[in-house]
């Protein structure tokens, strides 16, 4: 019998125990987790202060999860893990507590980025990534009128949407030229802009925040550009990074995030990591990439799982897949983003809200930019990225039809499934 | 044994008989629009596919749902929808990779299967689509009842019964 244990307590941390449950039923499983509670979902946070939510429900399992797969769960400060020992296949705990392992799952995720300005700590400068960070902004917002959110990643956007929910009067600063700088394109950041502008939102780009002074408990955040803007509350929305500052000395090769194989496997034996905190291959690109998404928390954990119960597995997907709704506009990006380096960007919907934007590196799709209605063929672009056909008119029809038609005759015709899916050979040729 | 739908492409001629049934069972009216069950076409192959939740083995929209709103029922296999914890985040819009599971209203949609006699399978004439109990994928944690880019292929939905003869 082996003994598996698994540090964090989110989305793959607990995809990771459902799918080794489902291939070992007598190995034990140890969860460990500096926060204490269920598992809960970093990206409930904005539902839950928008009001969509109440606390408890993002806590998307209960106390029941841990006996339901026989898991032993070590919860709260005390439990942190402070230290690896790889040689001798033991992690100690904060409260000193050593836990031996046969093998190990890393799954800590990310943690907020504190800016190192003047100011970025003062009371009322608040991040949010944490259910305790979102508690600490929900009340904060009780009594606050004018709220000013640093940063328009997917934190930042989110954050808008829970603040314009509740009323507040909301102003967000953005370093880049754009909203949703990594997950939209420029053209698909205007219509972004465009909502916030109907709605009231002070949006400020290409800003970048100097310091943030403290008047009476009011915040002045003063701007590179000399500009001031006032605010009751201040949430700092700049980005995550991989939580992995316990790794010293354990000799896991790390560039960004823990790096991992297309088994969630690190350069370690017996050491696995999965989600937030790992750097995979993005299959797609071929380039390492830390994912902060929840696609790649569950399918490295699903994978992870899986192997540590004794089933070697690869994983089968691994590429970006984005879906946010600033201020109530559906939006979503599959795959690679990036134009140049020979890839090209075509628009092929835009109007009326609606936006496809398709991204070909010669005749094979790399990625799309969805907004609206399109949104809807989003998986079925993903499938069809990841199946990463190169027919020469592929381009041509993706742009006139519809994603599923050409993934169906793709499919047919390019994997030789004719016979398989019955379908008589002359309707393929 | 997990019952879904089963499509034999071969048979269908598109007649979308099948999103009427689905409009009408689930919204009390005929809007294809509405459909559970979308027709795809290619007509210079003379292809149609009425593309439909697979019911997956390895279901992604459940596994990425943060609230657990679509969830791998153990008792069916069947992939269950629990609308009153759908948040509208779409992460189940873009993970499926049938393109199955759509947003609309602020809620997603997907096949339920109309509690087990579902409309479609009525009301399609050709008997391009039948509900039955799904084939074993040989290994059900590995095989994928979708295209992958490597040569394990496992059909799209299951398939079964003849072609027609011309």
């Amino acid at each position: 019998m082996k003994r598996h244990v698994i540090i964090g307590n989110s989305h793959a941390a607990t995809t990771a125990v459902e799918w080794l449950r489902k291939v070992s039923d007598s190995d034990e499983v140890v969860l460990i987790s500096r926060e204490d509670g269920s598992p809960y979902s970093p990206a409930l946070t904005t539902y839950y202060l928008s009001g969509k939510m109440s606390y408890e429900q993002m806590f998307y399992l209960d106390y029941s999860f841990y006996k339901k797969h026989n898991v032993e769960p070590l919860l709260g400060a005390g439990k942190a893990v402070v230290q690896i020992d790889a040689a001798g296949k033991a992690v100690t705990l904060a409260d000193g507590t050593s836990v031996p392992y046969d093998d190990l799952l890393i799954a800590t995720g990310s943690k907020s980025i504190v800016p190192s300005m003047d100011g970025g700590r003062l009371p009322g400068v608040l991040t949010l990534w944490t259910a305790e960070d979102a508690r600490k902004i929900d009340d904060a917002a009780q009594t606050a009128k004018r709220v000013t959110v640093v940063g328009g990643g997917l934190i930042g956007i989110q954050t808008v949407n829970a603040m314009v929910a509740r009323g507040k009067q909301v102003t967000q600063i953005e370093m880049l030229s754009r909203v949703m700088p990594v997950a939209m394109d420029a053209d698909g950041g205007k219509i972004i802009e465009a909502r916030y502008r109907d709605v009231g939102v002070d949006l400020r780009l290409e800003q970048r925040v100097d310091r943030i002074e403290d008047s009476n408990g009011q915040k002045i955040l003063t701007l590179a550009s000399g500009d001031q803007v006032e605010a009751d509350m201040v949430v700092m929305a700049v980005g995550v990074v991989p939580n992995i500052d316990f790794l010293d000395g354990a000799g896991i090769k790390v560039d960004r995030g823990i790096v991992i194989d297309d088994h969630s496997k690190t350069n370690v034996e017996g050491i696995y990591a999965a989600g937030d905190c790992a750097a995979s291959v993005d299959a797609i690109s071929g380039e390492l990439s830390v994912f902060a998404i929840i696609p790649a928390a569950t399918e490295h954990g699903r994978v992870a799982g899986l192997n540590m119960g004794g089933l070697p597995t690869a994983r089968l997907r691994n590429l970006g897949l984005n879906s946010f709704t600033p201020l109530g506009v559906p939006c979503g990006s599959v795959g690679i983003l990036d134009e140049g380096n020979g890839r090209e960007g075509i628009i092929t919907v835009n109007s009326g809200g609606d936006y496809r934007k398709l991204i070909f590196e010669g005749d094979r799709l790399v990625g799309a930019v969805l907004i609206g209605k399109p949104l809807d063929e989003g998986g079925l672009l993903a499938s069809l990225i990841e199946m990463r056909l190169t027919d020469p008119k592929l381009k041509s029809e993706l742009q006139q039809g519809s994603a599923a038609m050409n993934y169906i005759r793709l499919l047919a015709q390019e994997k030789g499934l004719a016979s398989e899916l019955a379908i008589p050979a002359r309707w393929t040729s | 044994m997990t019952k879904g739908l089963l499509i034999n492409a071969s048979r269908c001629i598109a007649c979308r008989a099948c999103e009427v049934a689905c409009s009408l069972s689930h919204e009390g009216e005929i809007d294809p629009s509405k459909s559970l069950i979308g027709m795809q076409l290619f007509n210079e192959a003379y292809f149609y596919y009425p593309m439909v939740c697979a019911q997956c083995e390895i279901p992604y929209c459940a596994l990425n749902c943060p609230t657990r709103a679509l969830e791998k029922n153990p008792e069916t296999g069947q992939v269950d929808f629990i609308a009153d914890k759908c948040i509208n985040c779409n992460l189940c819009t873009v993970t499926c990779p049938f393109g199955a599971v759509t947003v609309r209203d602020g809620l997603a949609h997907k096949c339920d299967l109309c509690d087990g006699d579902p409309w479609c399978v009525k009301f399609c004439e050709v008997g391009a689509i039948s509900y039955g109990e799904l084939p074993e994928p040989a290994d059900h944690l590995r095989a994928l009842p979708y295209l992958r880019f490597t040569d394990e292929v496992v059909p799209l939905t299951p398939v079964t019964g003849d072609a027609p003869t011309a």
